[in-house]
This record gives C-alpha cells, sequence and structure tokens, in this order.
C-alpha cells in the first residue's frame, strides 16, 4: 500500500493567518493556562528561545514542537507523531483569545519518504511527470537521465463540505537529491464572517470537526502518490 | 418433574436461516458488541427488540441487520425498549428507533430528566471527540423524538402496556407485556450521578466515565398465553430494599409471579445480576437460560463460578459467545514485541459478536 | 516557483514549505534577528539575489525580506511512526501504579477496540496530573533513528491537552437540553 518506499518524517502545523501580538506567546502564558506543562515550559525558557520580540517570537516547545508567531501570522508545528498536538495547542489558544481577528487558517501535513531504489524513484516522477514532453530539454536517453521533476503543486478549489477554500498538494525534493520526496497537504480555509467573532468561531469549527477530515485526506493522497514508487 | 420448556434453541452461530412462522414465537440474543439486543416475535410478524447492540463487521444496528436477513422489514417492530442508558450498551440505538418508525418507544422517566439531557447534550457538543458513542445515540434518539413529535411510553414498576397490535393475533393467545422496574430510588440515583459528571464551565474536556451501577435498568416480563418470557436486562443486585431484583421481588406484594420458561440472564450472568429468588419465584423449575457475556476491566463475565450455578438452575444454558478472551489482532512482530514491553496487559475489548435463537413451536 | 500574489496568498496558510516572506519595519528587529542568525541558525534564502533585487524595486535599510524553509532547526533524531492509538483512561490503581485504557488503533481503523494497562511511571512528568478517568492521550510505536542512524524501538504516551469547556459551551447545551426535555411527551 505504500510502494516501494519507506517513511522518513510525518510532521502537521497549523497555520492561521490574522493580527497577533506575538509576546503574549511566551512559555509562562502558555504554561499558566496549560497549554504547555511545567517542565515544557522550563526547558523553552532555558534553552528554546530563539527569538522574542514584540513582532516576533519562535519558541522550541521540546525536540519536536515549534512555534513561530509574526504580527500577521501563527503557526504551530508538530516534527513527530502524535502530531495532533499541534491542533490542541492551536485550540487552546484560540480558545482564550477570542478576540484575536483572524482570516484564513491552513491545516497542513507534510511526509517525507525514501524510494528504495533509483528505479523506484523514477517512476515516481514519470508517472507524475511523463518525460515525453521534455526530450528537447533532458534529452530522449531514459538511460541517461539529464535530470528531472525538482516540485509540483496541485491545487483543488472545491473542498467537499463546500467551505470557502482550496486544498494544495506539493511535492518537492532536496536540493541534493537523495531518492527522498517531500509531500506537503495544506487545507487553506479562507474565514468568512461579518464579525471578528464569527470568524473566531469559524476558526474553533475547523480546528475542531476539520482536522481529522484534512489528516485522512493527506495521508490518501500521500498513500496514492508512494503507490506510484515502484520499479517494474 | 420440571417442566419441559416451551423453547427450543435452534441456532447458536450466525446462520440466519428463515424467519418464524406466524404462530412460532421467537426469542433472539444479540451479544456483546457494545451492547446487547434483544429481538421477540411473539407472531404474525410482530416484533419488538430490547435494547441494541453494534453489528461487528458493519457497525450498523444488530437487531436491523438480523430481521434484514430474514428479510423482515424494521416495520415489523412494535416496540423498541431501551432498558437502561449505558454508554456502551445503546450502539446502534438512532437508527433502530429511527427505522422503526411506527412503534412505540418504551423506556425510563430517566430518559428526558433535565440532568440526563444536559449531561448528552454537553457531551455531544464537544466536537474533539473521536467516532460515535452512546451520548451521540441517546442525542439522536432524542432529538428525532422532538423533530417528529414521537412520544415516549414511560416503563414504571409492574406496568402492563397495551400493545394493539400484540391483540388478536392468530394463535389466539393474549400477550400481555409488564415493565419491572426496582423503584424511583433508582432513577434518583442516576439522576444524580447524571448531575455529577457534568461537565463545569472551567474543567478541561475528557471523556464520559462509565457509569458503574445499572441504574435505571428495568426487567421485561411478556406473558404469551402459557409461555412466559424474562429479560433480565442489566438489572443488578445490592442487598437493598429499594433497587436491583430485591425491589423487583417485593413489586408484586405476595402474590405469584407468572413463571417464564425462557430467561434472558441479566447481566449478562454475572454474581451482581443473580438473585436466588429470581430462579425460585419467577422461572419455572428448569429453564432456558440464554445470556451474551461480556468484558468488564479484562474480566469475561460469567466467571466460571456464575457459569456454573447457572448451569445448575437451568435446563439448557447458551452463552452467545465463547467465555474466552479474545487475542488482538496479528500486528508486525516488531510491533506486538514493543506493545508487550510497555503494557501489563493488553488484550481486544470485547468477545466476538455471537447470536443465540429460540423458538416455540405452535402455542 | 513563481509567485503571483493571488497564488501566495492561497498559500500562506501552509506551514512554510513552499515561499514565504515577512516583512519587518523595525530595524531594532533586523539587528536582532542577525544577532540570533549568527548565533544559532541559517535562514535559507530561496530567491537568489538577482530576483530578490527586481521584487524589491525601491529597497530601504531598515525593511529586511525573510525567507523561511521549515524546519529551522533539524531535529537530532527521527521518529518514525508505526502504530498509533487514542486511549480514554478507564481506571487508575495508584496501589499498583498503573491506570488501564480503551484503546481505538488510528494506524489500523476498523480493528476492534483494545484494552490496555500502563505503568504510569511511562507517563512524562507534565503529564501525570492529566491523568484521570475519562482523559484522552496518544499512544505511539515507532522507532527513533539517530544522526549516526542508530535505530532504537520505542514508544510514547502523551496526554491531550483539550480545551476547558466555557460557560458558553454549556449554557449552549443546557438550553438544547432544555428544549428536548420539555418538548419531548411521555405516557
Amino acid at each position: 500500500m505504500t510502494g516501494q518506499t519507506e517513511l522518513r518524517e510525518s510532521n502537521a502545523s497549523v497555520v492561521v493567518m490574522g493580527n497577533f501580538n506575538p509576546l503574549i506567546f511566551q512559555p509562562e502564558w502558555l504554561k499558566e493556562n496549560e497549554i504547555i506543562g511545567f517542565k515544557e515550559a522550563e526547558k523553552a525558557r532555558e534553552a528554546g528561545i530563539e527569538v522574542i520580540h514584540p513582532e516576533l517570537v519562535i519558541l522550541n516547545l521540546s525536540s519536536s514542537l515549534r512555534l513561530e508567531v509574526y504580527l500577521n501570522r501563527f503557526m504551530i508545528l508538530s516534527r513527530e507523531a502524535p502530531t495532533v498536538v499541534a491542533r490542541d495547542f492551536a485550540l487552546k489558544c484560540f480558545r482564550l483569545l477570542s478576540h484575536t481577528p483572524v482570516v484564513q487558517v491552513g491545516l497542513n501535513f507534510g511526509t517525507v519518504f525514501r524510494a528504495n531504489s533509483r528505479e523506484a524513484w523514477d517512476a515516481f516522477g514519470d508517472a507524475l511527470a511523463p518525460k515525453g514532453p521534455w526530450k528537447a530539454f533532458l534529452g530522449d536517453d531514459m538511460t541517461k537521465r539529464a535530470g528531472g521533476l525538482m516540485g509540483m503543486h496541485m491545487q483543488k478549489t472545491k473542498r467537499a463540505n463546500g467551505m470557502a477554500g482550496v486544498q494544495n498538494v506539493q511535492i518537492g525534493v532536496p536540493d541534493i537529491p537523495n531518492r527522498e520526496t517531500q509531500v506537503d497537504f495544506n487545507d487553506h480555509y479562507e474565514l468568512v464572517g461579518k464579525t471578528t467573532s464569527e470568524k473566531m468561531e469559524l476558526l474553533i469549527k475547523i480546528l475542531e470537526e476539520g482536522w481529522d477530515y484534512a489528516e485522512k485526506e493527506a495521508a490518501a493522497i500521500t498513500t496514492s502518490l508512494r503507490e506510484l514508487c515502484r520499479a517494474d | 418433574m420440571p417442566e419441559r420448556s416451551a423453547f427450543q434453541v435452534v441456532s447458536a452461530a450466525n446462520k440466519y436461516g428463515t424467519g418464524p412462522h406466524a404462530q412460532t414465537l421467537e426469542v433472539t440474543l444479540i451479544g456483546p458488541g457494545f451492547g446487547e439486543s434483544v429481538l421477540v416475535h411473539v407472531g404474525d410478524g410482530c416484533w419488538f427488540v430490547v435494547d441494541s447492540a453494534q453489528e461487528d463487521r458493519s457497525g450498523r444496528s444488530a437487531p436491523l441487520v438480523y430481521l434484514e436477513h430474514l428479510g423482515i422489514k424494521a416495520d415489523a417492530l412494535k416496540a423498541v425498549v431501551i432498558s437502561h442508558y449505558d454508554d456502551d450498551h445503546i450502539r446502534g440505538l438512532a437508527e433502530l428507533v429511527k427505522s422503526a418508525a411506527d412503534a412505540k418507544v418504551i423506556t425510563s422517566t430517566a430518559f428526558t430528566s433535565s440532568d440526563f439531557t444536559r449531561l448528552v447534550a454537553n457531551v455531544v457538543e464537544d466536537k474533539t471527540r473521536r467516532g460515535r458513542t452512546g451520548a451521540d445515540e441517546a442525542n439522536e434518539v432524542l432529538n428525532h423524538l422532538l423533530d417528529t413529535g414521537r412520544g415516549l411510553t414511560w416503563a414504571l414498576s409492574q406496568r402492563s402496556i397495551n400493545l394493539e397490535a400484540f391483540q388478536n393475533l392468530s394463535h389466539g393467545q393474549t400477550v400481555r407485556f409488564s415493565t419491572l422496574t426496582p423503584s424511583d430510588a433508582e432513577v434518583t440515583n442516576f439522576m444524580s450521578w447524571a448531575a455529577s459528571v457534568m461537565p463545569k464551565a472551567g474543567a478541561a474536556r475528557r471523556r464520559l466515565p462509565k457509569r458503574e451501577r445499572n441504574d435505571v435498568s428495568f426487567v421485561l416480563l411478556v406473558e404469551i398465553g402459557p409461555v412466559n418470557i424474562l429479560l433480565g436486562a442489566d438489572l443488578e443486585e445490592e442487598d437493598r430494599a429499594e433497587t436491583g431484583w430485591t425491589a423487583v421481588l417485593a413489586s408484586r406484594a405476595g402474590q405469584p409471579w407468572p413463571r417464564s420458561s425462557l430467561y434472558k440472564v441479566a447481566h449478562h450472568g454475572s454474581e451482581t445480576g443473580h438473585h436466588d429468588h429470581v430462579w425460585q419465584e419467577m422461572l419455572t423449575t428448569k429453564p432456558v437460560a440464554l445470556l451474551a457475556p461480556w468484558m468488564n476491566g479484562g474480566k469475561i463475565v460469567p466467571d466460571i463460578n456464575a457459569r456454573r450455578k447457572i448451569i445448575s438452575l437451568a435446563s439448557e444454558a447458551y452463552t452467545t459467545t465463547t467465555a474466552r478472551i479474545p487475542k488482538p489482532p496479528r500486528r508486525e512482530r516488531a510491533i506486538e514485541k514493543t506493545i508487550a514491553r510497555n503494557t501489563k496487559t493488553f488484550r481486544t475489548a470485547e468477545p466476538v459478536q455471537g447470536l443465540l435463537r429460540a423458538r416455540a413451536g405452535r402455542i | 516557483m513563481p509567485t503571483s500574489s493571488a497564488f501566495r496568498s492561497q498559500i500562506v496558510s501552509d506551514r512554510g514549505g513552499s515561499e514565504y516572506v515577512s516583512r519587518f519595519l523595525n530595524s531594532e528587529v533586523k539587528m536582532a534577528l542577525d544577532r540570533e542568525r549568527s548565533q544559532k541558525f541559517t535562514w535559507a534564502a530561496s530567491t537568489p539575489a538577482s530576483a530578490m533585487a527586481t521584487a524589491n524595486p525601491d529597497p530601504q535599510p531598515e525593511i529586511l525580506s525573510i525567507t523561511l524553509k521549515a524546519p529551522i532547526r533539524q531535529p537530532q533524531s527521527r521518529f518514525l511512526p508505526q502504530n498509533e492509538w487514542e486511549g480514554v483512561v478507564d481506571k487508575i490503581d495508584l496501589d499498583d501504579a498503573s491506570f488501564s485504557a480503551r484503546l481505538d488503533d488510528l494506524t489500523n481503523p476498523g480493528t476492534p477496540q483494545e484494552y490496555a494497562e500502563f505503568y504510569l511511571d511511562d507517563v512524562r512528568q507534565d503529564d501525570r496530573p492529566l491523568v484521570q478517568v475519562g482523559a484522552v492521550f496518544r499512544w505511539v510505536i515507532g522507532k527513533r533513528e539517530d544522526q549516526f542512524g542508530t535505530i532504537e524501538r520505542t514508544s510514547k504516551i502523551v496526554f491531550r491537552r483539550l480545551p476547558a469547556y466555557s460557560l458558553a459551551d454549556i449554557e449552549k447545551a443546557n438550553a438544547r437540553a432544555e428544549r428536548l426535555s420539555s418538548g419531548i411527551r411521555g405516557e
């Protein structure tokens, strides 16, 4: 079900666009509101702070949880399973900060997988981007590959649940190709509403009800892409 | 000489076969499977059902799936009895109630009490939950009843409920349908419990804890001419006058009980579901006993002693499924080793679902 | 990848795997970030200098364009999950320092519900106060691979920090409940 590939990394994040006061998001505040635990706050204070500034806060809350807050962007990233902690973190923050103006939210799921062989990896690239139209650029001798697909972006503009927004799947490879591929699924919602509180209510609803849906979609797409990684 | 039960258990497996003849009684017990359900055919294609269970494969209401297999439509159900609320034991109930659109819905007054409806409404409001629970089933049933204007029939102590569809059946026997409830004290206990676990402002979200007592469980006595059936639901005994079997036995005020020749053993055949006087006063000398086992905190109920007791009291005793604790499904060896290293115990939560069907020929 | 403004606005909600440009108007921030940059990590510039110049025809010294590519800090090890369950605490046995829970296998949906007993010692300190009946947690089993390629099989239990009920939540639910209690007739 996952082709000839090996999973290397999986992560998830919540990104919210709006107007924020980054300085709120400090270890002490997070601990007092039970968004993180006592020891996590201690560790974050000792070794996790990258930036604390009125316009930007970056905290590493553990080896796998990272918070970045700008004036207009909030991101909580979980680099390891269970990635649902990112959603719980965002949900707790925004239920507390219910008067924050918010305009968009993205639920993101990323996977890095490695093909077991060069042949399997080439098969993947050929399936997504058949080389026929590229003969003039890459040459037509497929045994001497002169390059190939470095990235792709697909977008779906109509979501099954009818809510405003789009879904994006981006595929990329590292600068030094090593048979690894990154697949990022972004479920992007426009927070429609007349008032700040309506938009915030919608954000909460999406965080509560949209996460599982997005996670399943991301898993299904990633699995189907990994299946393309097969050498005959 | 012990009376011979009219019932014969005709299948103890998931072989459905055909439906009963018009003048054949049938009692079918399905369980476990997030619940336990009893279907009863009283004659002429008229059925009633007690509680619901989730069908293993499809996740649908197991009694409905059973009827479908027999080619019987849901409108054959003339009553749906909700014998108690237990988060694990009412899966599929909403589908059952909605499908049996013309059936009377019979349940305890606790089901629409403020304490219970508030508890259910607060639990289902929590959208961080995964999957479907008993609270979702209860919520859907209550909303269906409100939206359709469908009423409830209260299960009260020693209440005989008139079901029009069960009158003038071709077998010529009178059908009496009585609910036997312990007492109002149990309803009060249940509502106190509901109030105690009610989510409070500022409290972190948690899943509803299991209720250890089956406060509002009530028993059904069905009399069909000379044949009586006692459906024990989940009633337990506590040696207190106002609760459990002691209260039910006392509710007859000394009058002899119509004796049942088939007994759906209360509370999965557990020690706490047993009361000697039930066997002595409410049942024939050697009835047929049916039960569906259950897993309670990793232990199978009934245990070996309880099983031996039931076998000694019944002419024939059947269980829907084996008493073995099933092994978890196979996983990759490395994963199984890691599970074993990191847990004290690890097992499947419920035994595999089974079905027992008892029929009594022309009566 | 070329970006039009429409394109950028549609993908700004991703975690930063694509380009994300943040503009800071305060030179103090620029200096603070420069300090951080030299000490802790390197910023990955994702557009060549020539493209930067055209993108910013009227540069002001105090405006800083920062392009981020997550993750900024590479983890020391990778955790490769193999199986994940969601659990709900059923019972706690303090004498035995253990708790039992019902588990739903998230990796293999459709698996019958399972039941396990865990050691309280395996719950990290921060999560111990969260171990209550009804509390929800995730249990993940997987392999941890360090930067030397050493692999260790591992298991972790993480209790979920779910939001608290608000008065508004409860009042809304109670109002719905009131409709049900008073609206359903019984006889």
